[in-house]
């Protein structure tokens, strides 16, 4: 283990959890392997790697939720093996859930409560002080505004918040992250990140799975890079993200430089011209025509008279922020929802009043945020789910065979139930499943959303070959800078409302969206 | 013959409906029998018989209370064949319908749910299908049944077939887990003991039971001489046709529910052959009572005449007639409708009807009137065959293999 | 106001209808109780028990068998015996039912319902078997009817405090998500056991008293899988998961069943099942949502289609 040359005062050399051995096998797949690892008091560790590299499974062992093949845990002094894992939380422990885990029908507020009354000062508190408590720490994570909706009702990026507020009123001592960020665009990534840097200063030891290499470079005081389920690297930030090994397994060139640059400056954004594309001409055929488009969900409008067109062969990048209803403008174009006014055009033919099945059958295929697979079939089988409207059966066979090159995981995890994937893994799948129906118009929603730097970049350049094949792609991405560098033109959404257009290298340069999405 | 049925029939009607009787003449029963569910082909049958005896009153004039003449009309429920239904219609007639006098339910399970219900309003219930004892065994003052009771039904088949047979050995009894199919296998399986017989084989299924060839398995395994079976018509045809399936072959096979209606003979066909069926009634028995029938063969005419679909009169109809020919003539002895000493006037009933012997004991069960034996003969007809004084035929026995039919 | 008018009207009724109605009034607190007990492992906890019916069949024995034979013990401490003696089985039973997810959970209750009605149909020398045992005869409508309606009201308290309690929210995040509860540092196993257990004593009240009033008990009778569908078919129908849901929904069951069986003799099980889709389908959270849009205290709706979605085996995360 490389020490921390002059640890900050606030860290102490004395580890408040111990994890000798950690062994955890699943059948016979170990999906973590003889893992040593300490946590030392009052520190942030960062834990990078693939996905399905064990880290969520890791993380299930420390809290109780998975019970280790082997190895051995001491927190704060005490062998915790073998406790139960309600008693986690009692002892100082809490964690988030990668696949967010609300109590869905209570209320923002009720479902913090519910934290507070059964952590680790729970027993302190009646059910009412349980509540008045909730308020403080909804107030400190932002979500004060939302404490009476369901958790329901809440955006994904809502929902990460309110699993770190549920975390936060369990009093916990050692916290435990999982991609709390996955999912923010830039801007709310510098919030998050101020957020976990005060709860640290507060005297909580944070131990954070991440992927947003600009978050997990800015708050680390160490990292530890797990890869098929052994831990390969462990030191500095600026040390791992030049560990060539861990640019082999992880972080593939590209991202190793931006991450070497944040980990250096802070800043993220390195103009890199070669991935700028020229929008095509001005002549080609609109694919996709959305005019005027209305619509939400019950009484609640969300979008207003949005207008966008996507021509045939091009990638169109849809970025904004959290809310401002890129997804809902993905679902009322794939009919998930029903538009209030406005109409939408497919290769010249209205699909204003198509069923959803019918929109598929035209060749639009969605990937939707948030996985949405069959959690009971394989891997495969979910896989096959995406031919179900295909004629060209022959070619299903080689369609099959190339996004296993694309995403090798999924070849090795053919057979197993899809349900049993880790998030990244899932991700991977949906977006296999939406390659294998051979789209004209490819609607991907997050692409990037919880997966590994080498698995974005092969799935950016994946994009890019396609789409070099005829595919046209609309793209929502939070990593603006990602999503505009692979785009030929992008839109800009802002409550609901299309406020900016233009190509691509155009808005990367320009200064407003700079500074609101890049936090430049 | 058949003209005659048909214009007497034709008279009825009109009379019926020419003069509607006005409410203050009448005596209103109520009944709660199952004309759905699993016993809904018994319960037809109670109701077919309350029906016919109860318009044959009131086309002679009806009962004479204290020098007025009443009709009779019977308020029916649905007991869709579930006993916890029948407590809230029993209290439905009592308390909503305000009837003055209760005709018992199918079955002895409902009859002892109705039996606290009258108890607890002191409204007196007769009951012609439910001869459980245990009904009786809770010192109810309001419940009687004219029927002979569940103990005895199958002790007429022992009789027969040790009669005709000295080396007879063993018996298996099987039964429905319900009071009275319980007690008819109980009383069975004690009486073939009291004979010195070895009863190989006594078990209950539960009610409602689709399958029971484990149970035939095991009997065939002991080869048993007699099997007798207590349950209900349906459970009576799966036993005859899961034994054939099985190659259960005793000497005699007898059911204490089922053979005696004609839906035995019309499901099993030839199958049905040789079987005996315990009966609380048949038309062949020589009774000379005093009602408006006389002798079983009066009654089995005029009920056919009436009712034509009914080719073979199954003694639940006679029992279900013979509990309103009770009432009425405990309501014309009582001269009053008051139910209390209507009832002192049922317990204090003595007298012979076309059904038998009607009279009960402290508890209100009718113990003295016999039971009868049929048997469904290769003819295609049933014959009472046992006791010998009223047999029409002698019973055929022992019953041949199931292979070895033509 | 309304609520204490509606108690007032409540209070008055033995006065004002005639004594079958008041049994069907009672026979509807009854259902009321019954699904008020299912709330609190079916609603709150989101465990699909479906075998309820069990703790009514065991209350409706114990209160009879100690009123009669040689005890002769008075109603109220006979009832209350049964109601200890549910929670009893209910929490040995519990211990490794509990432990079991979505539909064999929802199996292994059907499995016990169906045990302990065997139990009572063989185990002669105490139940006196398929015969059944007859209590003392208690003619007094009234005595039924304020005995139900004061465990009713007791019921609505009880709920609405199990919501606002600790031990209520322990029992929603199991529902809501079994890892996040015990990450929450929530003793599962225990919770599910209390809510288990009182769903259990809620039965065993409903059927004492039924069993009182009926005089005759059997095992047919009392052990009828009948009784856990109207119960949850009620709490469905008034809300899942909600305080006077089981209440209304009881109400609203017991009028339907009562006017579409007395139209529809032949069909009536067809027309309810039809009601039934209709509200799964239609108003899911139940007629709750309908009367109180605003979100009350102890209010933790719950979709009954959910609760189906619990039954799955795999839930899609």
């Amino acid at each position: 283990m490389s020490a921390l040359p002059v640890p900050p005062p606030r860290i102490s050399e004395k580890p408040i959890l111990v994890a000798t051995g950690i062994t955890k096998k699943f059948g016979g797949l170990a999906a973590v392997d003889r893992v040593d690892l300490s946590i030392l008091s009052g520190e942030i560790l960062g834990v990078l790697g693939p996905n399905g590299a064990g880290k969520t499974t890791f993380v299930n062992c420390m809290t109780g939720l998975d019970k280790p093949t082997a190895g051995s845990i001491v927190f704060d002094g005490q062998d915790i093996t073998k406790t139960p894992s309600y008693r986690i939380g009692h002892l100082g422990m809490a964690r988030t859930f990668q696949v967010v885990k609300p109590l869905r029908q209570l209320t923002v507020r009720e479902n913090v409560a519910t934290g507070a009354m059964f952590g680790a000062r729970g027993r302190e508190r009646s059910a009412a002080q349980a509540r008045a408590y909730a308020d403080e720490v909804l107030d400190r994570v932002h979500l004060a505004d939302l404490r009476d909706r369901a958790a329901t009702e809440l955006t994904i990026p809502d929902l990460k918040r309110l699993e770190l507020a549920k975390a936060l009123a369990m009093d916990p001592r050692l916290l435990f992250l999982d991609e709390v960020m996955a999912g923010l665009n830039q801007s709310e990534i510098e919030k998050a990140m101020e957020l976990i840097l005060s709860i640290n200063r507060s005297g909580v030891t944070i131990f954070v799975i991440e992927h947003v290499m600009k978050a997990i470079m800015g708050i680390s005081d160490r990292l530890v890079v797990l890869h098929y389920g052994r831990k390969i690297a462990e030191g500095l930030p600026k040390e791992i993200v030049e560990s060539p090994a861990v640019i082999e397994a992880y972080l593939g060139e590209r991202f190793a430089q931006r991450a070497q640059a944040a980990g250096v400056e802070g800043a993220l954004f390195v103009p890199s011209g070669e991935f700028r594309k020229a929008p095509p001409a001005a002549a080609a055929q609109a694919l996709l025509e959305v005019k005027g488009l209305s619509s939400g969900y019950g009484e609640v409008q969300i979008l207003r008279d949005v207008s966008l067109e996507v021509k045939e062969k091009e990638i169109v990048a849809l970025i904004g922020a959290n809310g401002a209803g890129k997804t809902t403008l993905l679902w009322t174009i794939s009919r998930l929802l029903q538009p209030m006014a406005g109409s939408v055009r497919f290769a010249g033919v209205d699909i204003t009043a198509a069923r959803p099945d019918e929109i598929v059958a035209a060749g639009v295929v969605h990937v939707p945020q948030g996985r949405r697979l069959f959690a009971g079939l394989t891997v495969k089988e979910n896989l096959m789910q995406g031919v179900y409207l295909r004629r060209d059966t022959a070619k299903i066979a080689s369609d099959l065979e190339r996004v296993y090159a694309l995403l090798p995981r999924l070849a090795e995890r053919a057979d197993q139930l899809a349900g049993r994937l880790s998030g990244g893994e899932q991700q991977m799948c949906a977006i296999g499943r939406g390659l294998m129906s051979r789209p004209r118009l490819l609607i991907i929603d997050e692409l990037s959303l919880g997966l590994a730097p080498l698995v974005v970049d092969s799935l950016l350049a994946l994009i890019t070959q396609i789409n070099e094949e005829g595919t046209t792609v609309l793209l929502v991405e939070q990593d603006v800078q990602v999503a505009l560098e692979h785009a030929h033109r992008g839109y800009v959404l802002e409550t609901g409302r299309i406020v900016q257009t233009g190509p691509a290298a155009e808005l990367l340069d320009d200064p407003g969206i700079r500074q609101a999405y890049l936090g430049l | 013959m058949k003209r005659t049925a048909m214009v007497s029939l034709l008279a009825l009607a009109l009379a019926l409906g020419a003069f509607p009787v006005a409410a203050e003449d009448t005596i209103s029963f109520g009944a709660a029998v199952s004309l759905t569910g699993k016993t809904a082909k018994e319960g037809e049958y109670t109701r077919d018989g309350y029906n016919f005896a109860v318009d044959t009153v009131n086309a002679q004039g009806g009962i004479a209370v204290a020098g007025k003449k009443y009709k009779i009309a019977v308020k029916y429920y649905d007991d869709e064949s579930k006993s916890e239904r029948t407590a809230q219609l029993i209290e439905k007639l009592i308390n909503e319908d305000k009837v003055t006098f209760i005709l018992g339910p199918y079955g002895s399970a409902p009859s002892g749910t109705a039996a606290p219900i009258c108890e607890k309003y002191k409204i007196p219930m007769i009951e012609a299908n439910g001869s459980a004892e245990s009904i009786f065994s809770k010192g109810y003052k309001y419940t009687f049944a004219v029927l002979s009771p569940a103990k005895l039904y199958l002790k007429g088949v022992i009789d027969l077939v040790m009669s005709r047979d000295k080396t007879v050995k063993t018996v298996a009894v099987l039964g429905e887990n319900e009071p009275f199919s319980k007690e008819v296998a109980s009383g069975a399986a004690d009486y073939a003991k009291e004979k010195g017989l070895q009863v190989v084989y006594q078990e209950l299924y539960p009610t409602g039971t689709q399958d029971v060839s484990a149970l035939l398995t095991r009997i065939k395994g002991m080869n048993p001489d007699v099997v007798l079976g207590a349950g209900h018509l349906q459970d009576s045809l799966l036993i005859v046709k899961q034994a054939k399936d099985l190659g259960v072959s005793p000497k005699a096979m007898g059911f204490s529910v089922g053979p005696s209606s004609p839906e035995f003979r019309e499901n099993l066909k030839g199958n049905a052959d040789y079987i005996f069926g315990s009966t609380q009634w048949t038309e062949a028995l020589k009774y000379n009572g005093d009602d408006p029938w006389k002798t079983p063969k009066g009654y089995a005419e005029a009920f056919r005449a009436k009712n034509p679909k009914y080719n073979v009169i199954p003694y639940q109809v006679a029992e279900s007639s013979a509990a309103v020919i009770a009432f009425c003539r405990a309501i014309e002895k009582a001269g009053t409708l008051d139910p209390t000493k209507v009832r002192d006037a049922i317990a204090a009933l003595d007298f012979m009807t076309f059904y038998g012997q009607i009279k009960f004991d402290s508890r209100g069960i009718n113990i003295y009137k016999p039971m009868a034996i049929e048997q469904l003969q290769p003819d295609g007809k049933k014959y009472t065959v046992f006791p010998a004084a009223v047999a029409e035929k002698e019973a055929l026995y022992p019953m041949p293999a199931w292979d070895k039919r033509k | 106001m309304g609520f204490l008018a509606l108690l007032a009207l409540l209070l008055a009724l033995p006065k004002l209808v005639s004594s079958y109605k008041l049994l069907t009034y009672t026979r509807f607190l009854i259902l009321a109780l019954m699904a008020q007990g299912w709330n609190f492992i079916g609603g709150y906890t989101g465990y699909a028990a479906f075998g309820n019916v069990a703790y009514f069949g065991i209350g409706a024995y114990t209160t009879g068998l100690l009123m009669i034979g040689k005890w002769h013990v008075p109603f109220f401490p006979a009832l209350a015996a049964g109601a200890l003696l549910s929670a009893c089985v209910a929490i040995l039973l519990g211990l490794p039912i509990l432990r079991l997810k979505g539909h064999y959970f929802a199996i292994a209750t059907l499995g016990v319902a169906e045990a302990l009605a065997q139990v009572a149909d063989n185990w002669d020398s105490l139940t006196d078997g398929s015969t059944g045992i007859d209590l003392p005869i208690k003619s007094e409508g009234e005595f039924f009817y304020y005995t139900a309606l004061g465990f009713v009201i007791l019921g609505l308290l009880a709920t609405w405090a199990f919501a606002r309690s600790k031990i209520g929210y322990g029992c929603v995040a199991i529902r809501e998500d079994q890892d996040a509860a015990r990450m929450l540092g929530i003793n599962t196993t225990l919770y599910k056991g209390i809510a288990y257990a009182i769903s259990a004593v809620f039965a065993a009240i409903a059927g004492g008293i039924t069993a009182y009033q009926n005089v005759h008990v059997t095992p047919g009778d009392f052990f009828k899988i009948d009784y856990t569908l109207q119960m949850i078919i009620a709490t469905i129908i008034g809300g899942v998961g909600s305080v006077a849901g089981p209440v209304l929904g009881a109400a609203v069951y017991q009028l339907l069943s009562t006017y579409i069986w007395g139209r529809f003799i032949e069909l009536h099980p067809t027309v309810l099942g039809f009601i039934i889709i209709f509200f799964i389908v239609f108003l899911p959270r139940g007629l709750m949502t309908v009367i109180g849009r605003r979100r009350k205290s102890g209010e933790r709706p719950f979709k009954a289609s959910d609760l189906l979605a619990n039954v799955r085996a795999h839930r899609v995360t």
